[in-house]
């Protein structure tokens, strides 16, 4: 996520909202994607996308520059769309068996990925697309937010060694699955 | 839980962070040295992995910029919820404003004119009196001193409480101070030229 400018942020604390719209276009990239990655529906993700905001708009004033204004943000985000998906939470408590890792099931088309432009990456994408949500959340956090095991273990108030191996059984589902669908 | 066979998990985790040259890896290599299906499989994670870090957007709907803009506004617009001050103000507030009462309530209806007090038998007429008879061992307090002394240090210590927590108001307090002070010159306001319809 791109930083944002503690001088912006201190105008969303005074209540410009010009400003806020300006806060908006910086980080609706990633908050926006965050939110389709965990929720798998472009819909839920534009409701839980304007929630984020009103509730980041209401919690500005009460936010402190002592803690990055992108962990805080990311974390609102995560809070509200597990709020959506409530079961999700409980499940990253748990880590599976090897098992689990043969049944991930062959990716169905989705028009949404037609527009994207490298096809391997479609595919990859398409396989994320197919895991289960906390396996799914892991990779975004770990590879398309680009956050450390440290940073989504304190985000998902998980131990380090749970966050390892969820992200460990999502790559070798996402192998496995790629390897069996010929596209390895 | 780990395949017990091929250490898979550790295999991921090795892909994914490099090549560390603990004991542990060091056995994971020379594991992987001598089993073809690990080797596909770390084949499979590498090609996964550069697959990973180049993850493609997905575009952000045109609608969530507007829409969030008209709600803030319609948040902007709309009278702001009550909030209750912190305890921290609110009780030396409530403190002061008890006392204030109990001495109007509670002051000799004579008003102005000074009660002497007597201690000891004799008359006090300074405070440095009142401090060296109140040093004195055999105190002959009535109610009525009491009350007076009484008064005056919780007065001290809650106007004291009050400033002390209004200097400490973090900016959410301000606000709401500011928002309480322009709901009540508002009112103040209508209160003192009413709209003749």
């Amino acid at each position: 996520m791109v930083d944002v400018d503690q001088a912006l942020i201190a105008r969303c604390q005074r209540g410009d909202a010009a400003a806020f719209a300006d806060l908006v276009a910086i980080t609706q990239n990633s908050v926006f994607n965050m939110a389709y990655r965990i929720l798998s529906n472009r819909e839920d993700a534009q409701d839980a996308a304007q929630e984020v905001y009103v509730r980041v708009w209401q919690g500005l004033p009460g936010y402190r520059s002592d803690s990055k204004f992108s962990t805080w943000l990311y974390r609102v985000t995560v809070n509200t769309c597990l709020n959506r998906k409530r079961q999700l939470r409980r499940e990253l408590l748990t880590v599976e068996d090897d098992a689990i890792l043969e049944t991930v099931p062959e990716p169905s088309a989705d028009p949404l990925h037609e527009t994207l432009r490298n096809e391997w990456s479609n595919r990859i994408w398409k396989a994320v697309d197919a895991l289960s949500d906390k396996y799914r959340l892991v990779i975004t956090l770990f590879y398309q937010e680009e956050l450390s095991y440290a940073e989504i273990a304190g985000l998902l108030t998980l131990p380090i060694g749970t966050v390892k191996a969820h992200l460990n059984r999502a790559r070798l589902a996402l192998a496995k699955s790629l390897s069996a669908n010929g596209a390895l | 839980m780990k395949n017990k066979l091929h250490p898979t998990d550790d295999l991921a985790q090795f892909i994914a962070d490099g090549e560390p040259s603990t004991i542990a890896y060091q056995a994971l290599r020379s594991h992987l040295a001598s089993c073809p299906s690990c080797q596909v499989l770390a084949e499979h994670l590498r090609m996964t992995e550069d697959a990973l870090h180049s993850m493609p957007l997905v575009g952000v709907s045109p609608a969530l910029r507007p829409n969030v803009a008209m709600i803030i506004k319609r948040e902007q617009a709309s009278i702001p919820e009550w909030k209750p001050f912190p305890k921290m103000v609110w009780i030396p507030t409530a403190a002061l404003l008890a006392v204030t009462v109990a001495a109007l309530v509670l002051a000799p209806a004579g008003g102005a004119t000074p009660v002497p007090i007597s201690l000891h038998g004799s008359e006090v007429t300074s405070v440095n009196d009142l401090i060296s008879e109140l040093m004195s061992v055999n105190l002959n307090l009535n109610s009525e001193t009491l009350l007076t002394i009484g008064s005056a240090v919780a007065s001290i210590l809650g106007g004291a409480g009050l400033l002390w927590s209004l200097s400490s108001l973090n900016a959410d307090d301000r606000d709401r101070l500011h928002d309480m002070n322009a709901r009540l010159s508002q009112g103040a306001s209508h209160w003192l030229h009413p709209k003749r319809d």
